[in-house]
């Protein structure tokens, strides 16, 4: 077989890269300046994204059988190596500060980046699988990194046990799906010509819509299909943080260091969507009214009990983890929605689903960037030593406040255009209870981005500490660039979502052909 | 008797339980670690009985499936007896009730 | 067709020099005022490229309308264009924006300064000066009703931000949040207006509005809304416009505004942002036309504001208070010719009004500045001080009482022609009343600042002539008011590229050629020159004693005058008696039933809820195990219920 490897060439520089930052980085020790690896790597990345995405943008292609190279995985990459960019840019100062082993710190981030780049190209489960634990395992080190914290410890080791316990539970509904549809391939691109068995072909006879006819009687095996599409839905809601298998998020976001909390809540859930995304849609998608309920329930479960707990918070990682789980719910129902009347509406639900999602990791990482240069000047991440910020750090209040906003939903910010543009696919395709519950979520949402809000703006700064202070430049740059991003997504959605339609649409090729084969 | 595929898959299923009562009940954390392994390996144990009475002519990609489940399990019990040991240096415990500084 | 179909390029350019100063300006030399300057210069050359391409289709017999634009957003049936057109009610605007923005951006370089210091803020007011341009260009170039009400609200906060720029003075922020308030009880109606159009035509285009008005009504198609409907949906579109051109009742806030610095009351609250009514009503007109009782309702609007704010500017003492009522008398105008249908006659004295009216304003401003004092009764004597600024001035003033051959006489003789086509007598002599008016109060505020003995000593010695920087905006737009109104004459308009004149450049339903009618043109000139003589004989020199004796005769009826009408006191009134006690019942039941069952409730549910949802994150691991195994064992329980496994 001719394997294109000119295909995969990101993934290798990039796994190239981080060898060689691990690598340099002890070859070098003593010798060069900590920080010069964490602006290598933020070049080098920056560099990777833009030819990336000149050069691959026209790539419509599959390697082996395995990994796509179509406009979802381009887009996908260069939203990874984005990022990756910006979460390095972040942590310069930070790891300067209070972490050992740069090297290694930005080494792990960029496996990370290869696993989610991995991820979301992947159209086969083992693949998949490899790509997810590539990403799991770099972030449980990354997480435990700050080894003589016993918070950041006890974070990552609850990560790891949980992580592991849903790997299993996700492998067993694999198994279960394998044994159902007797493939791990995603979907045939050609479901005539190759001879390929694909799950999507194979699940296609249990709607009687083409497909191959080999399969035992689709009401034998129709219990297998339904506990296994349960337990691979249940270890993706593990990898998103979606309720019930979401409490590992507050504790790991809050023992991990901010940058790494930054990228696990903006990297860690853009590739597990990515994933879920492709999979659900490529794969599963002749099955949708099988699962559509249960993951209904789950973003459901999800919206109510993420702002719930929200309200209860103090720390402020606490406080933006249970606001990342409800952002979590707001996705679903793009997940959901796929389940549609025609291909059109689902192919719909995918792109308003990836436009949310980026506008959601944009406002993230501008959150964050901010948090830790507070966190770099001041060494506390309590909701109450904000207080007074608008006063020592205009530009930063100013940066947290818009950025809050917008994951309220407010409108001239991103959260508010994209998250329109969800519920309106969630209307449009009959899940009317779902847009009510999401809208009624995002009211008490705002509740508590404005107690934060409240602490920067209405109150004089405490303490000790009341100085005003400044952010260093590549920081405050990186933070404006993110703040004029969510701005313009929120005033001017239009172009970036054309870009994400013409991605997600090669997610339903297979849907469409198989029926038109159908009405032939 | 005949061994069939069914007989494989109850097999798996009560491994999977056994796996996922100990990873559930173990107050050790190295404890819940292995109950996770055996669940890894009733995964193992279906996937292989699936390809052994699969129709299809590819079960090949599905043994290969299982190595590799083998292989990324043995980096598992690496990273996690690693993040184990740094927890018990800090804390001088291993045991899942204590490690509850983060909650809420 | 480039510069015609990418007019979008003009708002552009100030909202760049806005970001820049909002970003950089109080780091800049000189506040960056020469980024606002040099934005505001390039839109104005900018639009001779536009003017140019749109002449040269409308020569090329291809009508001269360009639209241009993308999707802003397009979801689902939810669609509104980021669209830009340009005909030629546009590019009249286009020129009156581009024109007094740069004047007022020369202008406040120098009025902003005192003896060479600029004024604390100096680089906000230019940031929120090339904001306010970016936001009227869009206003004026939008092909959509959202996409103008945007705009709209963004001139309205530039308005209230620019009032309320002395913001140390109590009465200038009072005056901000009059003004900001009353425009917005209009704009909710304007809103409510354009969601109702939306619903019956789901559309947001002004096009596709004019074209679902027009179904049934002047063509075969079957009709969309009803005659109700339409109304009511068009009434609500003019009370925005309304209230942003301080139509009676919403005048209330004009006056006030000048709380401002003098050079925004002229760019914003004389030239254009209050003749944004006219344009918004000028550009809908068709529906308006269609719309039962509708033209009327403006016609009766705009007579009346002529009218009472004609009289108010009598009582006025203060300069700028004086030249505001007369503006919301000249808006008056504008909205009778829109009344009877003449657009092109209302777009002709929105025109000639916004150079005059600026030259007037920024004369009142020089004076101000430089003897800072604006009451008319403490200056006098000006004349020989301040040549420059008296000269501009009264030629401006010639121009707004209607005295040929200055612009105002034709703009206002068009109106008189187009009335007496359209309406009943009652109202051409009402408006020749008004106009009477219009000589009367701008003779007095002449003659009483100008002329006669000074009347306080030091300001008199202050007074002196203000820096270039200031006279020359004043004495090109004098330039300009004697020049525009030859546009209405067919010659004047084949030199320039618009051949028959401004009234068959700008038509509805027909165009229509300019005829000098030489017995109505004799009529209004005695008007104006009877006003003049009439101002001559009650305020000129010892003449005032028949002025004294006058208010001595009917006390009363002066106090009314001077307290225009008790307006403001009736809304306060009306705020006290009526809508606090009705606010404070409302805001019982809020308290009580809202807020403590109906808001606290749920609320305090929801916390109750969160409180105890909060013990389910233990911190143990084998709790987070469980509750996944548990929502995995529930999930598969309800599989079989529900899928029937």
């Amino acid at each position: 077989m001719d394997l294109e490897y000119q295909l995969i060439v990101p993934e290798f520089v990039l796994a190239t890269l981080a060898t060689l930052v691990v690598a340099g980085a002890l070859i070098f020790r003593g010798r060069v300046r900590q920080e010069f690896w964490g602006y290598a790597t933020a070049g080098a990345l920056l560099i990777l994204a833009i030819l990336t995405a000149v050069f691959y943008w026209d790539t419509n292609d599959d390697f082996a059988n395995v990994l796509a190279v179509d406009h979802f995985t381009v887009l996908f990459r260069v939203f990874f190596l984005g990022i990756a960019f910006f979460t390095v840019l972040a942590a310069i100062q930070f790891a300067g500060d209070r972490l050992k082993n740069h090297g290694e710190f930005y080494g792990l981030i960029l496996f990370a980046t290869l696993g989610m780049m991995l991820l979301g190209a992947a159209r086969e489960l083992l693949t998949a699988y490899l790509a997810l634990e590539l990403l799991s395992f770099s972030f449980y080190i990354l997480v435990g990194f700050n080894k003589l914290n016993p918070f950041s410890n006890e974070g990552s080791l609850k990560y790891m046990l949980l992580g592991a316990f849903s790997s299993a539970l996700m492998l067993y509904g694999i198994s279960l799906i394998y044994g159902v549809t007797g493939s791990t391939t995603y979907s045939a691109i050609d479901p005539d010509g190759s001879g390929i068995r694909s799950i999507a072909g194979q699940l296609a006879n249990f709607t009687g819509v083409g497909g191959d006819s080999s399969l035992p009687d689709p009401d034998a095996v129709r219990p297998g299909l339904l506990i296994g599409l349960i337990l691979i839905t249940a270890g993706l809601g593990f990898k998103v943080s979606a309720v019930p298998f979401h409490q590992w998020t507050p504790d790991a976001y809050q023992g991990a260091p901010l940058p790494i909390t930054a990228f696990l809540s903006a990297g860690g859930k853009a590739a597990a969507f990515a994933f879920f995304l492709r999979l659900y849609s490529e794969a599963f998608l002749p099955v949708a009214a099988e699962w559509a309920w249960f993951v209904a329930i789950l973003a459901a479960v999800t919206m109510i009990t993420g702002n719930l707990m929200a309200l209860q918070q103090t720390n402020l990682k606490r406080l933006m983890a249970y606001s990342s789980i409800s952002q979590v719910g707001y996705l679903l129902v793009g997940i959901v929605a796929l389940n549609a009347e025609t291909i059109g509406q689902s192919q719909d639900a995918a792109a308003a689903l990836v436009l949310h999602l980026i506008g959601y990791v944009a406002t993230n990482i501008a959150v964050f960037t901010a948090i830790i240069a507070f966190y770099n000047r001041t060494g506390r991440d309590d909701i109450v030593d904000v207080r007074g910020l608008a006063e020592r750090q205009p530009f930063l209040a100013f940066v947290l406040a818009a950025g809050l906003f917008s994951l309220a939903g407010m409108p001239l910010f991103a959260g508010f255009a994209t998250k329109f543009i969800v519920f309106q696919v969630a209307f449009s395709n009959g899940f009317l209870w779902l847009g009510a519950i999401g809208v009624t979520a995002s009211f008490v949402s705002l509740y508590y981005y404005l107690m934060v809000i409240k602490q920067m703006y209405l109150y004089e700064p405490e303490g000790t500490d009341r100085a005003r202070f400044r952010v260093p430049r590549p920081m405050a740059l990186a933070i404006a660039l993110l703040v004029a991003g969510v701005f313009f997504l929120g005033l001017y959605p239009t172009p970036l979502f054309d870009v994400i339609n013409e991605s997600t649409a090669g997610l339903f090729q297979q849907a469409i052909e198989t029926s038109a084969s159908a009405v032939r | 008797m005949i061994i069939g595929l069914e007989e494989y898959l109850a097999l798996g299923a009560l491994l999977f339980s056994l796996g996922f009562y100990i990873a559930l009940s173990k107050k050790n954390a190295v404890g819940v670690l292995m109950g996770v392994e055996l669940m890894l390996n009733a995964v193992n144990l279906t996937l292989i009985a699936f390809s052994r009475f699969s129709t299809s002519d590819i079960t090949l990609s599905t043994q290969v499936f299982v190595i590799f489940i083998i292989a990324v399990a043995a980096a598992e019990v690496a990273v996690g007896l690693a993040l184990i040991l740094v927890v018990y240096r800090n804390r001088q415990t291993i045991n899942v009730d204590r490690t509850t500084l983060l909650k809420g | 067709m480039f510069w015609a179909e990418h007019a979008w390029i003009l708002p552009a350019i100030p909202a760049i020099a806005f970001l820049v100063l909002f970003a950089f300006g109080r780091f800049l030399p000189r506040g960056g005022d020469f980024i606002s300057v040099g934005a505001a210069l390039t839109v104005f050359i900018l639009f001779f490229f536009v003017l140019e391409s749109h002449l040269d289709s409308i020569a090329a017999g291809l009508g001269g309308i360009a639209n241009a634009g993308t999707d802003w957003v397009n979801f689902d049936k939810f669609i509104v264009r980021l669209g830009f057109t340009v005909d030629s009610i546009a590019i009249v605007m286009v020129f009156v924006v581009s024109t007094v923005a740069l004047m007022v951006n020369l202008y406040s370089t120098g009025y902003l300064r005192h003896h060479g210091k600029p004024e604390p803020r100096y680089w906000w007011y230019f940031a929120v000066l090339s904001l306010f341009v970016a936001a009227m260009l869009t206003l004026v170039l939008a092909d959509n009703l959202l996409l103008m009400f945007v705009a709209w609200e963004g001139v309205g906060l530039c308005s209230f931000l620019l009032i309320g720029f002395y913001y140390e003075r109590r009465s200038a922020v009072e005056a901000a949040k009059k003004a900001f308030v009353t425009t917005r009880l209009g704009d909710v109606g304007l809103f409510i207006g354009l969601i109702l159009f939306w619903r019956a035509t789901g559309s947001f285009q002004i096009s596709d509005i004019i074209a679902a008005a027009e179904a049934g009504r002047v063509n075969d198609l079957p009709q969309v809304m009803g005659d109700g409907y339409l109304t009511l949906s068009t009434l609500l579109v003019f009370l925005g416009a309304a209230g942003k051109s301080a139509q009676v009742p919403f005048h209330v806030w004009l006056p006030d505004a000048m709380e401002g610095p003098t050079p925004v009351s002229a760019l914003i609250h004389a030239a254009t942002m209050v003749v944004a009514g006219v344009y918004l009503v000028a550009r809908m007109l068709p529906v308006f036309e269609v719309a039962p009782g509708a033209s009327n309702v403006v016609l009766g609007v705009g007579l009346t504001t002529a009218l009472l704010a004609g009289i108010m500017a009598l009582g006025q003492n203060d300069i700028k208070r004086v030249l505001a009522y007369s503006t919301v008398s000249q808006l008056g105008f504008m909205f009778v010719a829109l009344g009877v249908g003449a657009v092109g006659v209302a777009m002709f004295h929105l025109l000639t009004h916004a150079f005059f009216k600026a030259c007037l304003f920024l004369g009142s401003g020089s004076i101000i500045h430089m003897t800072e004092e604006q009451d008319a009764r403490r200056l006098g004597g000006l004349w020989w001080r301040m040549p420059v600024t008296a000269t501009t001035f009264i030629v401006s003033s010639i121009a707004l009482a209607g005295i040929p051959p200055l612009s105002g006489f034709f703009s206002k003789d068009e109106i008189f022609t187009a009335t007496l086509g359209g309406a009943n007598t009652a109202v051409v002599i009402l408006l020749g009343v008004a106009a009477f008016l219009s000589a009367l109060y701008m003779a007095r505020l002449v003659i009483i600042t100008f002329f006669g003995p000074p009347k306080v000593l030091a300001v008199i010695r202050r007074a002196r002539e203000a820096d270039p920087i200031i006279l020359i905006p004043l004495v090109f737009l004098t330039v300009l008011t004697f020049l525009v109104g030859f546009f209405a004459f067919d010659q004047v308009g084949r030199a320039f590229g618009f051949p028959g004149g401004i009234n068959s450049y700008i038509y509805f339903p027909e165009p229509e050629t300019f005829h000098f009618h030489n017995d109505i043109a004799a009529v209004t000139g005695t008007v104006s020159l009877l006003g003049f003589g009439t101002a001559w004989w009650f305020f000129w020199g010892r003449n005032s004693r028949r002025a004294e004796a006058l208010r001595a005769f009917q006390p009363r009826l002066a106090a009314i005058v001077e307290n225009k009408f008790y307006f403001d006191e009736a809304y306060q009134w009306a705020i006290d008696r009526a809508v606090l006690p009705l606010a404070r019942i409302v805001a019982w039941f809020d308290r009580m039933i809202v807020n403590d069952t109906g808001i606290n409730a749920p609320a305090d549910a929801t916390r109750y809820a969160a409180y105890w949802l909060r013990y389910h994150v233990t911190g143990r691991i084998p709790d987070y195990a469980l509750l996944m195994v548990v929502g995995v064992a529930l999930a598969g329980g309800l599989a079989f219920l529900l899928r029937g496994g």
